[in-house]
């Protein structure tokens, strides 16, 4: 009897769970229709103010509000990342406000879960039900490959900030023609100019570790591609490639101590970071052998997790600096840190930068983006003065930007973020070869490294 | 044809409504709705695949998205590597799919319980590993993409009323196949190995007959899915694919083929519509778990059918009516029978 009575309560239990789960739709914190606000934040960075909103608006008849669907792993592993996506996001919108020409702009954010196929069911439902103009993609480069193949044929936006494989601006440009990389970057873009840096330095012999996957062999291809063209040398046997998700990276740190390189470049994303960090110190690496960074390794969403004595005073490269003196940036920076109580990360500094890209191309279209094509010219023609400086799109639809050379600092406050100690300016995915000759080689892969010696 | 004992109508009943409700859907709801049913069938299927050789023959895998992921694999090297037409891709896939399951049986066949669950892990993730290192074959992280359905079946209804039709027939065969002498050898393999030896069997070959049939109809599912989704990464052989098919299993009613059909719809269904309304839907997945595996240790059908043998029960002591159903309960309904070892 009592069995039979458990039963039911369990029944019930899971009834009501259910019932909870789904009974409020639309009345969840993850589904927003943020309201019109006028408010002039301190963060705003848009030109748009709030008073030109009303003078268009007054112009344009919008039946229909814009529809924007962001995607982004808000559960699992990529939690943390996916989170500040959402947040900085989220932010830019209350910040500035949700209309651009007349228009309201809603938003609607799902979770991925950094799963390829999850993502593609949800997408379906973002834009055949939901009816979103503008996608807003994902983290991962395979997440994002998924999504730019689903979505080229269908009449939608779609844009990655994060997602930085690099043939989608490049070789495979012509296959999406729907697809945008602003306010996002291509992953060797900041490992070229890290080559070039780092030879400028006086390193001639650099070793690499870098994370056996897509990313990491477009960012390890881009730093010894333009080292090496440069005069510097990598021997292609002490190009270490660790699998995704190691966190054992010790035999490796010893490897790269005996090679008697001048230098490491380092790229590992997730939990080898601190592995590799930790191992590094440990193994009293960190003062003897200067370790370069790609951008994703240092960024703030890694080192604020890390003993500072680990991270001060290593060099990275990255188009996003936390602590660039410039007023876009700072706004942005302060304006994160006092609504979540952390530095933003480039996760949030790239869908703050996507939502900006989205008010302003709205406004410059008058609140009308159904011309999907008209559209994208027109976000190509923007100047914007975005969180990670000066931005326009190439002809690709991928930014060229100022990238920093960064080095970990500790501020006032005691906790620890990348400031800019040198700057190469207006950087395109191709520096510092021209499109065509960079388009005529291959995409970085473990075969190939664009290592002139070998 | 003897009558039908109230059981067998409700039963049918219920197929026919159930049959009914997925002809009908198309008409009724918008295309999220019925990719995602498609998405329930498949993976309902595979879960099936998985049931066959848990819940039959007491084998519980943990590497049939392996299997499924390497007849995926199939279908998207061949349109995406080759070119190949749809034919071609299908027989590459299901022959690969049934290469991988034979060598994998041949590995696992005269294990059981934690080693045979170990031994299929591994190979699981062995097939993970290799699709994220042969990059040439499979693409690595990126996947592969450009794989299109045939134009018969295009559009998301066409190919959801396509998915329904190879789930039925799918489903019919293993029905078939678990009330056949064969399936009864199998339940006896998953009973007392040694007591089948005794009678004459060679369990160690009849544990690679079952694991032949369960890959083939993982690779089915496989196939189906890679052409749902035109896409295929790693993550589809990951051991998460594979555990979620066994908790669809589980969670639905392992033993029973309708089960883990039911497993899959719920799902599924947690998945992709909890999920945008509710940010913490992985908990309430394991809440829900927790809460059959504690208080309905054989899943949701076998809680349903024990209710409805009770109630079948009560109703006979009041009206001391002839025992109208006790014969009739089909083998794989009758959980009381089958505790597990």
């Amino acid at each position: 009897m009592t069995k039979r009575l458990m039963r039911v309560i369990a029944l019930m239990a899971v009834l009501a769970m259910v019932l909870v789960a789904c009974g409020t739709p639309g009345g969840d914190e993850t589904t927003t229709t943020a309201a019109p606000t006028t408010t002039a934040a301190p963060g705003t960075t848009a030109t748009t103010a709030a008073g030109d909103t009303t003078t268009t608006e007054a112009m344009v008849e919008c039946t229909e509000p814009i529809k924007v669907g962001l995607l982004q792993p808000l559960t699992g592993g990529l939690a943390a990342s996916g989170g500040d996506a959402k947040d900085g996001f989220e932010l830019y919108w209350e910040t500035n406000g949700s209309t651009a020409g007349g228009c309201d702009i809603e938003y609607r954010v799902v979770d991925t879960a950094g799963n390829p196929d999850t993502a593609l069911q949800l997408v379906d439902e973002l834009v055949d039900n939901y009816g979103a103009d503008i996608i807003v993609g994902e983290l991962l480069a395979n997440v994002t490959l998924a999504l730019a193949d689903r979505l080229k044929d269908k009449d939608v936006i779609f844009m990655s900030p994060i997602g930085s494989a690099d043939d989608l601006t490049q070789r495979e440009v012509a296959n999406y023609p729907n697809f945008t990389r602003a306010g996002g970057w291509t992953s060797s873009q900041t490992s070229h100019v890290l080559g070039d840096w780092a030879y400028k330095q006086g390193y001639r012999n650099v070793a690499t570790i870098c994370t056996d996957y897509a990313f990491g062999h477009e960012m390890c291809g881009g730093f010894t591609q333009v080292f090496t063209e440069a005069g510097g040398t990598v021997v292609p046997a002490q190009q270490l490639w660790n699998p995704l998700g190691s966190t054992d990276l010790g035999t490796y740190v010893t490897q790269l101590d005996g090679f008697g390189v001048d230098a490491v470049f380092a790229l590992q994303v997730g939990a080898s970071v601190s592995d590799l960090l930790n191992n590094w110190t440990n193994f009293g690496l960190k003062d003897s052998l200067p370790m370069l960074g790609g951008e994703v390794m240092l960024d703030v969403s890694n080192i604020r997790n890390v003993p500072a004595e680990q991270v001060l005073g290593l060099i990275s490269s990255g188009h996003w600096a936390e602590g660039l003196e410039a007023p876009a940036t700072q706004d942005f920076v302060e304006a994160f840190d006092g609504a979540f109580d952390r530095i933003p990360s480039y996760y949030a500094a790239a869908t703050w930068t996507a939502a900006q890209y989205i008010q302003e191309t709205v406004e410059a279209m008058g609140g009308d983006i159904s011309d999907r094509a008209a559209t994208l010219e027109t976000m190509k023609g923007l100047a914007l003065d975005t969180p990670f400086g000066p931005s326009v799109l190439d002809e690709y639809g991928n930014p060229i930007y100022d990238i920093y050379i960064r080095e970990v600092v500790e501020r006032d406050d005691g906790r620890v973020w990348n400031v800019v100690i040198d700057t190469y300016t207006n950087v395109d995915q191709f520096w510092p070869k021209t499109a065509d000759e960079y388009l005529a080689q291959p995409v970085y892969s473990r075969d190939f490294q664009g290592n002139a010696g070998g | 044809m003897r009558r039908l004992s109230l059981t067998g109508r409700v039963k049918l009943g219920l197929l026919v409504a159930a049959i009914g409700f997925g002809v009908a859907a198309p008409y009724i709801f918008s295309s999220f709705i019925v990719g995602l049913l498609s998405l329930a069938l498949i993976a309902g299927l595979f879960a099936m695949s998985i049931d066959l050789l848990a819940g039959y023959a007491g084998l519980v895998t943990l590497g049939q998205a392996g299997i499924s992921a390497v007849a995926s694999y199939g279908v998207g090297y061949m349109a995406n590597k080759v070119g190949a037409g749809v034919p071609a891709q299908i027989l590459v896939a299901i022959t690969a799919g049934l290469v991988a399951s034979a060598v994998f049986a041949a590995m696992a066949m005269r294990t059981d319980g934690v080693y045979f669950i170990m031994i299929t892990l591994a190979q699981g993730m062995i097939v993970w590993g290799l699709s994220i290192r042969l990059y040439q074959i499979t693409g690595a992280e990126n996947g592969l993409t450009g794989i299109e359905r045939p134009s018969f079946i295009s559009e998301y209804w066409q190919y959801y009323y396509f998915v329904m039709a190879v789930v039925l027939i799918c489903s019919f065969l293993l029905f078939i196949a678990v009330r056949s002498p064969f399936g009864a050898s199998t339940k006896g393999i998953r009973e007392s190995e040694s007591r089948m030896r005794m009678l004459g069997y060679n369990p160690a070959l009849q544990k690679f007959y079952v694991f032949m049939i369960s890959g083939f109809f993982a690779s089915i599912a496989g196939i189906l899915f890679v052409y749902l989704n035109e896409f295929i990464s790693p993550s589809a052989a990951y051991i998460s694919a594979s555990a979620i098919g066994v908790l669809e299993a589980i969670l639905g009613g392992i033993g029973t083929l309708i089960g883990p059909m039911i497993g899959a719809f719920i799902i599924v269904y947690i998945q992709n519509i909890v999920s945008t309304n509710l940010e913490r839907w992985p908990t309430l997945m394991g809440l829900i778990f927790i809460v059959v595996v504690l208080f309905a240790r054989k899943g949701i059908v076998g809680a349903i059918s024990a209710g409805w043998q009770r109630w079948l029960d009560s109703r006979e002591s009041r009206s001391g009516g002839p025992v109208e159903d006790l014969d009739d309960l089909p083998d794989d309904l009758a959980f009381e029978s089958s505790e597990p070892r």
